[in-house]
This record gives structure tokens, sequence and C-alpha cells, in this order.
């Protein structure tokens, strides 16, 4: 018996192959996807997991209100050590620097080195990075040591031992490598390539345990077993209020301590400083759920296609009742044949998977594999997949199909389709539902990045050269150097700052004019020469800019931006003054800076945030970047004249530059990912709908051919045969769309809510979306359609 | 009205060529009753599927109401169709999902007649072949020769100025028949145009002229009557 099921399965699969391949290549294609978001979502949760005391270890972030609100992964330089000193349920604890770009050299080997940090060498104890050479107990214990990876090793000193090697960073300090780390895992929400010890700050007179409002590291603590990370947090603000409560009084400010789990600071955390760039849980959430609604469209074409050919196995089921067969028998046959298919579809989907892999590893810059061997709970995951599937979407066809009364079969009282058209209609009109919201979803996202790179942002970001490093003696010739860049050929304007925009903040707080001591107003502050105004492109108000004819400029003049002087109520800006309070005790002195101008409001950091008050002041010692603007013909050679002008001042560094536009536009990569990634899911679903689709029109148009036929010889044209097959689905993609709208309505709304400037979402957004959907509908019904219109009518009505 | 010039249609099937119509020449008048008989297979309704241009012949010309038709496109013929031909098929091809009403009144639809006129029609149609009790019906829920009567009401609702009938008693008892036949006399002595298919000796004697066919051949013509105008 199994053998004549197998036998009919595998006919009817030859039989009919148009439908087979719609059933098996859409529910492949629904499988490869589902997987692939599992391999990914997996690889997101699997974030740290890899330290061995992951369970204890907290990151120590922090909330500061004073003026304006700080949420912050930074904490305060000294608190982790005194919380050790404090909390005996807390053993350990390791501060961490941001890691950034340094020259590194040895010998003759001179590299720009990304991902280089400081460490204490608790971080060996915390955090499992194991040793390869040197000792994970004391490598990081005294000041100019480096710990390593292994790759580096390799780079810098091939098959040599690098223990003892000494690495000189920036053409400043020499570092001795004392230990070497396997490379750190791609799932760890921080990573290094080299590890300075951070006794070395404490020697360079960085860093000092006596200041406490120093905003710059990462603060990790390891709790005890027994500790309660609940009960810890409790006690911080008794702790904030021992060692910072008459500072915090003072400036009228307030701060708050938590606690973040290690193992969720990859997929909840929503910092703008945080030391990498994270995941977002929201969008494990969201994309988890398009794959899954990617595989349920796929399981309705399979459901669809199936009923929809009821007709044609009406008779077999008849025939076989007739002959004696029991429901049951008929369910287990039905079922057996869905699984075949579905087992079919896996094996596709594997391959599929294969070539999916590589494109998504290219969308969102990972490095995810399908490997079986070392994933064998992928196996299990498809063979799962495939048995649900089969099971699931086989089960609704089975039980139809053996509902069939003998005698209503044979008498023809079966109409195919009639009796469950409209289920099926219900569910095209859900699969087209999730398509139009898709396609809504990436118009959105596409319009706001659109939108943000081509906002204008209060300066001109098109050719301008950000050339960063500027060292203390270009920094005493500043004005010789300037004059020496501006005279070359090809560059239009010269001006320094030290942060520039879109890379990093500057935050402190600041005592306007008519704001009583205890209400310090935390602003964003810059440093600038008395030419990056204008060369920015920037404009002023009201007032004026720096000038190198004011002497008194430096000392005594600030520029505000339009933001504050709306904050602060100043009508008139101009001569307001800002208190600042400098020395200690009986040096205590109060200098007085005034407003000399207000600058039109300029966006120094992503759309996604709101332009805050701003202060800027005039101070050389400060500069660390050269803003060159170029002239827009010529690009090459202004380079090739920079550079060597650039290796004149400074031989030692390598001349590293960056455009202003793509530093600026490069904040919207995370927006561009979540853009492709919906573009490729939207493509995905419209394509397996329209499988779907496709299938049930040349289902419909081959059972009205007959129909089609009598028409056509009654004097229908081509034109009403089209009409009359497509309008039934273009109705249903109609329906869709106004069920999408309002979801994707309210779901983008959600998302735009992250950028403080955002697009309104604008009906014609979701009319191009349900066009797009509409014409593809039409088009894919109209194919089948044509085809029937465009037969010799003699010949549909043969056929019967 | 109908003008054919060694009209030749050849079936090719993957192994054999059936020729189902061999030269055939053959005029009818405008307003001529012509039946056609023949044994089963010898190409009847080919030729009248041909006749009706619901089918290309493979060779040969043919001219409908002064127009060279063998040529044309399926546009150009389904044009020249709806204005002016009926069909009564063999085997009625009434469209299930509609019922009797919606089928005879589909001619007129894609002629573009309005819906009040065409309630109109159709229910004259109806009354005079005698269907109007099953007007809301469905074609599975009619007997036999009931249909066979839709499909005739079909063929006349738009007034054509050929009929081409397959047939159109093939289904009926006697008493039917006659009154399908009566119908069809009536509709010629209203000026209509008819070419029937029947293997019924008896109703080929309503025609005024039968067309023998053999093997795709025309074997004999005789002129019942004299010609009417
Ligand atoms: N589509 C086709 N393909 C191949 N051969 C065909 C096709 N249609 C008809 N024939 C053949 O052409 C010949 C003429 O067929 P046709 O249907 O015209 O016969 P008929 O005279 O109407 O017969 P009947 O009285 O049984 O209706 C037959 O031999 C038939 O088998
Ligand atoms: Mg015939």
């Amino acid at each position: 018996m199994l053998k004549n099921y197998l036998k009919i399965a595998f006919r009817n699969l030859k039989r009919y192959k148009g439908y087979s391949f719609i059933n098996i290549a859409g529910l492949a294609i629904g499988m490869a996807v589902c997987v692939l978001i599992m391999i990914w979502a997996q690889d997101e949760l699997s974030y740290d997991q890899f330290h061995e005391k992951r369970d204890r270890v907290y990151r120590l972030i922090m909330d500061i209100q004073a003026g304006i609100n700080l949420h912050t992964p930074l904490s305060l330089t000294p608190a982790a050590k005194a919380i050790v000193r404090d909390f005996p349920e807390v053993i350990n604890a390791v501060r961490i620097s941001r890691p950034s770009r340094v020259t590194m050299k040895y010998e003759d080997k001179v590299f720009q080195e990304e991902m280089v940090g400081y460490a204490e060498n608790s971080i060996f104890d915390i955090f499992t990075f194991p040793f390869v050479s040197g000792d994970s107990k004391s490598a990081l214990e005294t000041a100019y040591s480096i710990v390593i990876t292994e790759s580096m090793a390799k780079k810098y000193f091939g098959s040599e031992n690098p223990l003892g090697k000494i690495l000189r960073i920036d053409n400043e300090q020499d570092y001795a490598v004392t230990g070497v780390v396997k490379d750190i895992p791609q799932n760890s929400h921080f990573t290094f390539n080299m590890l300075r010890s951070f006794e070395t700050l404490y020697k360079e007179k960085d860093v000092n345990d006596d200041r406490w409002l120093d905003i710059r590291f990462y603060s990790y603590l390891l709790l005890d077993k027994q500790a309660d990370a609940g009960e810890l947090e409790q006690k911080l603000p008794a702790f904030v209020d021992k060692y910072m409560g008459q500072l915090l009084k003072a400036i009228g400010g307030s701060l708050k301590f938590f606690l973040q789990p290690l193992v969720q600071i990859h997929l909840y955390s929503d910092f703008e400083q945080d030391i990498s760039v994270n995941g977002d849980i929201a969008y494990v959430i969201l994309f988890s759920g398009i794959a899954l609604f990617i595989l349920i469209i796929a399981g309705i074409n399979f459901i669809n296609l199936s009923t929809a050919r009821s007709a044609t196995r009406a008779k077999e089921v008849g025939m076989r009742k007739t002959l004696g067969a029991v429901r049951s028998r008929l369910i287990g046959q039905f079922l057996g044949e869905s699984l075949i298919y579905s087992y079919l579809a896996m094996i596709l989907s594997v391959v599929l998977l294969k070539l999916f892999i590589p494109l998504f590893n290219g969308l969102i810059g990972r490095e995810l594999s399908a490997n079986f061997i070392q994933a064998p709970w992928l196996i299990a995951v498809f063979m799962g997949l495939a048995a649900f599937i089969g099971v699931f979407a086989g089960s609704y066809p089975a039980f139809f199909l053996s509902s069939f009364q003998a005698v209503s079969v044979l008498k023809g009282r079966i109409k195919a389709g009639a009796s469950n058209s409209r289920f099926r209609r219900s569910l095209v009109v859900f699969q087209f539902a999730i398509s139009v919201a898709l396609i809504i979803g990436t118009l959105t996202v596409y319009k706001q990045i659109v939108f943000m790179k081509n906002r204008k942002l209060g300066f001109d970001k098109e050719y301008v050269i950000v050339i960063s490093g500027m060292n203390d003696s270009m920094r005493k010739s500043y004005r010789s150097i300037r004059n020496e860049l501006m005279n070359l050929p090809g560059v239009v304007d010269v001006g320094a700052s030290d942060i520039v925009p879109s890379r990093g903040r500057l935050v402190a707080p600041f005592l306007p004019e008519g704001f009583a001591e205890n209400q310090v107003q935390t602003m964003d502050y810059l440093d600038v020469d008395a030419h990056y105004i204008p060369a920015m492109g920037m404009e002023i108000a009201t007032g004026r800019n720096f000038s190198e004819d004011f002497g008194t400029d430096p000392d005594e003049s600030v520029i505000i931006n339009e933001t504050a002087a709306k904050k602060f109520g100043w009508d008139d800006p101009v001569g307001k003054k800002f208190i600042f309070r400098t020395g200690e005790g009986s040096d205590r002195k109060t200098i007085n800076m005034s407003v000399i101008g207000v600058v039109k409001d300029f966006h120094m950091r992503s759309l996604r945030e709101r332009i805050e008050p701003l202060i800027i002041f005039y101070d050389y010692s400060s500069l660390r970047s050269f803003s060159i603007r170029i002239a827009s013909d010529n690009i090459v050679h202004t380079m090739s004249l920079l550079e060597k002008k650039w290796n004149e001042f400074e031989p030692n560094k390598p001349f590293n530059y960056l455009f202003l536009d793509d530093a600026f536009d490069s904040q919207y990569r995370g927006e561009e990912k979540f853009r492709n990634i919906t573009l490729y899911f939207s493509l995905l679903a419209i394509f397996i709908g329209c499988l779907g689709l496709f299938g049930l029109a040349s289902f419909t148009a081959e059972q009205r051919t007959k129909e089609i036929g009598i028409r056509k010889v009654l004097g229908a044209t081509n034109l009403n045969i089209v009409y009359l097959i497509s309008k039934e689905y273009t109705w249903l993609v109609l329906l869709a769309n106004i069920i999408a709208w309002p979801v994707a309505y309210y779901a983008m709304n959600r998302w735009l809510q992250n950028f403080a400037y955002r697009i309104n979402i604008g009906l014609w957004t979701f009319l191009l979306a349900g066009a797009l959907a509409f014409i593809i509908a039409l088009l894919t019904v109209s194919f089948q359609a044509i085809k029937a219109a465009l037969a010799n009518p003699v010949d549909s009505l043969r056929y019967e | 009205m109908i003008n054919t010039k060694n009209l030749t249609k050849i079936y090719t099937t993957e192994e054999v060529e059936t020729t189902a119509l061999n030269n055939i020449n053959l005029e009818i008048q405008q307003g001529e009753y012509a039946a056609i008989m023949g044994p089963s297979g010898c190409g009847k309704s080919t030729l009248l599927n041909v006749l009706g241009m619901i089918d290309n012949p493979t060779s040969g010309e043919y001219n409908f109401l002064g127009e060279e038709v063998s040529k044309y496109s399926e546009r150009q013929r389904a044009n020249l169709r709806k204005a002016n031909i009926g069909f009564v098929f063999q085997s009625f091809n009434l469209i299930d999902e509609l019922t009797v009403f919606e089928n005879i009144e589909l001619p007129l639809l894609y002629l573009g007649y309005s819906a009040s006129q065409r309630k109109k029609r159709v229910h004259e149609v109806m009354e005079q072949i005698g269907i109007m009790p099953r007007k809301n019906h469905f074609p599975q829920q009619i007997s036999g020769g009931e249909q066979q009567r839709v499909a005739v009401a079909r063929a006349i609702v738009a007034k054509p100025k050929l009929i081409l009938a397959d047939e159109p008693t093939g289904n009926l008892d006697s008493a039917h028949g006659e009154e399908v036949m009566k119908l069809i006399g009536e509709l010629h002595e209203a000026g209509t145009t008819i070419f029937m298919v029947t293997h019924s000796p008896d109703y080929a004697e309503y025609s005024q002229r039968i067309v023998h066919l053999f093997d795709g051949h025309i074997v004999s013509e005789n002129i019942q009557k004299e010609f009417k105008i």
C-alpha cells in the first residue's frame, strides 16, 4: 500500500510539474530564510556567552542629569575601584577604554592598527580571553606593557616569540609585549587587537583616582557567587552620595548607577557612546517574525495549491472510497504526500541556505556559516521544520480532500475550488498584506535615509577632508601650517577643531548668566580656530565669528548656537556671559567669557539626535583635526599635494584622512543594513506570494478554459478575458492593502521615533507600495489570463 | 454570404495527419437554409468551426460577407463573429457558473447592450423558446433538452445574420426536437441564414438544401425547394 501511495505521490509530482515546482520552491525558500534567520538570531543571542563568569559580570552604567540627561555606558573613572573597596560582594572590577586607531611600529613595519585600547589586568580574571603565551595574572600589571592577539603576533613577529618584543605606538611610546591571547571571538560585545596596560595612564598622569567627574572608561564588575545584583544596585545611591554628594549638590545635578548584566549588553543597549556597535533585541524579534511570516506564506501556497487541485484529486478519493478505503487511511495518504513535498523542499533549502549565507553575511557584515558538522543542531532544525510544515500545511488539504463523499464526487457535485475558495482567498489576502507591509517598511526606511543624507546640516559636508592627529608641535605652529596648506592649489579653506561632526561628542556643565550656582547647564562644546566656522560653511546668525585680530578672543569670547540661546531665553545673546570657576581654595577665581556671536544650528551628530545647546571656544591648545575644504575638481591631485605637505610636517605618521561627507553618512550604516534586509525580505515574500498566486491563477485559467472558449465564441475580446481572470485576484490584493496599511503605519511610525529629525510617512508611500503589489500581482495573474485569452477558442472548447 | 474555395483543414497530431476538410468549395447565399449530413467523423463540426471562424483553415480561401477572412487575426475574427454569427454547439457549451439568464445574456454583454436592453431581449427569447421558468437555474440543474434550448436561445439572442447549429436536436425527444426545428424555421422565415448539422433526414427536410459530406469532401448537394427570398 505504501508503495502505491509513493507511486501516486511521485506521479502527481511529475504530472503537475508546475504546481510541484511552485510548492517545493516556495517552501524551500521559506525554510532557507527561516533557518538563516535562526542562525543569525542564535548568533545574536550567543554574544558574550563564552565568558565563564558571564552570569556574575555586570557593566556599571549611569544616568546623569545636569541640564541635559546623559544616559551612558561609561562610568566615572574612580568608581569601579571604590566599589570593589566598599562592597565585599564585588570581587573584582576592570576599566577598559574604547579601542581606537593608532600608528603601530615594529622595526621597519608600520601599520595603522585598529582596535587598540587600554585595560586593567583584571580583565583576564573577569572575562575569558585565553592566553597563548605570557602570564594572565600579571601581563598588564606594569606600565608600558601590551597584550596582543594571536593574529597580531603573527602579523608583526611572524614565527618569532612575541614576548618581550617592543612595539612603538604613535611614534611616542614603547610598549613591551607581555602576553598573547587567542583572537577575540566574533560574538563578543567588544573586541580588541591590542590592549595597553591601564597603569600606563597613571604613569602618564592621564588618570587620577581623585578626579571623579571623568567619564571615559567602561567599567565592569565581577560579583561574588552569592551576591545579588539587584541588592547591590539598591546600595549604589548611598555610594554616590558618599563620594559625589557635595559635588552634585554644587552643580545641582544628580547621578544614578545601574548594573547591566554582561549577556544583555549586546542586545539590550541603546547608547550613543558604546564600546562597539551593538545589536538590538527588537531587530532579532522583528526579523524572526518576518522569517516566520515568509515561511507561513510558503505554507499557505502549499495549502492553497493542494486544495485548489482538489477537483483533480476528488475522483481518486471517490474511487478509493468506493473501493473501501476508510477516511483515516486517506488522511494518512495525503499527509504522506505533503511530507514528501516538504522533505524535497528541505533538500533544496539546504542548497539555498548555502547560497544565501554569503549574501546575507555581506549584508550584515558578519561571518555566519551553516556548517552541519560544527552545528549539528541545524540538521535537527531542518528535519523538524520539514516535518512540521509537512504535517501542518498538509493537514488541511488532507482533511479536506478525504472528506469528499463518494457519491457527490461521482455525480460531479464537487465543483473544484468553489467550496473552499473563500478560505483560499483569505490566505492570498494574508500573503499580500505581509508583502505590502514589508514594501511600505522598506520604502519608509529608504526615504528616511535619503532624507538624512540630503538634509541641510547647517554646514557643507561635501569636499571637506579631515586629517586628525595634530600633535603639540603642530598646534604651536598652527598658523604657519595653515598658511602653507592654504597656499596649495585646490585648497579652498582650512580650519581646525578638536572633534569633527559625527566623530565624538564633548559634553560638560556650564553656568550661563542668569542661572544659580546649582543650576549648571550641561552643554555640548567644541574647540575651534578662527577659520573653522567659515571653512565649514557654518553661518553666523548674529554677532561675529572669532578673529585672529582680537588677541583677547581665546580667553574672553565664546560662540553659542541658536538652540542654546533659545534654551537660556536670551533674545539678544551677544554680550551674555558664562561663568567659570577655576582653582581650589584660595586660588579659586571666577572668569567670565562673553558671547560674541550666535552660529546657526548645525548637526554635529546624526539626525537621530536632537541638536543640543552648544558652546564653542576659540582654543588652539585643544585642536586635534584639520578640516580642509578643497575644490571639487582635481581632487586626486589636491590629495597628493596634501599628502606631500603632511609628510613634511609629520614624517613618522602615515597620511590619514577621511572625507567628512562619507564619515557623516556612515552614521546611517545601521539603517542602511536594516533597509537592505527588509528589502530582500520583501522581495522574497513577494516572490513566494507571487509563486502561489501564479499557481492559483494558472489553475483558475485551466479550470475555466472551456468557459473562456465559450465566451470568446460569443464575442468576448482578449481584454474581456484578461479582466475576467484577473479581477478576482486584484480585488484580493486591494483588500490586502487595506489590511496592511494601518499595521505598517503603526510599525513604521514607531521606528521613526528613533529619529529626532524624521520624515512624515506620507500617503504616497502607501499608494506606491499598494501600486507595486498590485502591478506585480496583476502581471503574475495576467500572464496566465493572456495565455488563456490568446488561445484559439476551438482549442479551449475541445478541452474537457 | 459564405464562399469558400478549396478550403482544407488538416489536423496534425503526433502520429497521424487527419484531413478533416478536403478542398471544400461551398457557397451559401444570404437567407439560405442549408443542412449538412454525413457519417460521424466526416468533418461536419470542423466545417462549422471554420465557417464560424473559431478555427483556422489549413489552406484555401474563405470569403465571409465579402471579406477574405482566412488570414484574419483572432481579434478581427472575433469582431466579425460577435456581430454576425450565432452558435449552437453539439455539446451545448453552457457556462456552469452562470445561470440560464446569464448564459443567454452573454453575447449581448459583449456587444455592449445596456442592462435594461439585455433584460428585455433575453426575456423575449426565453419566452419564445419556453424556458422562462428556468431563468435562475444553473445548467447542472436542468435537463439535457432544456440545456439544448438554452444553447439555441443564446445563439439567437443577438439576432445574428448567420446561425451555425451543430446537431441542435441531438439531445431532444421528437416533440422538443420539432419545437426547436420550428424555431429555427421561424428565424429563417425572418431572414436569418441557417447552416445546420444533423443526422436526422427528417429534420434535414426543413432545409432548402442538403450538403452531404464524406471523409472531408462534399459528395453531393440537393436543392430541396425553390429559393425563397
Ligand atoms: N483537434 C483534433 N485533432 C485531431 N483530429 C481531429 C481533431 N478534431 C477533429 N479531428 C478529426 O477530424 C475528423 C472530423 O471531425 P469532426 O468533429 O469534424 O467530425 P464530425 O463530422 O463532426 O463527427 P460527429 O458526427 O461524430 O460529430 C475526425 O476524424 C476527427 O477525429
Ligand atoms: Mg460533430
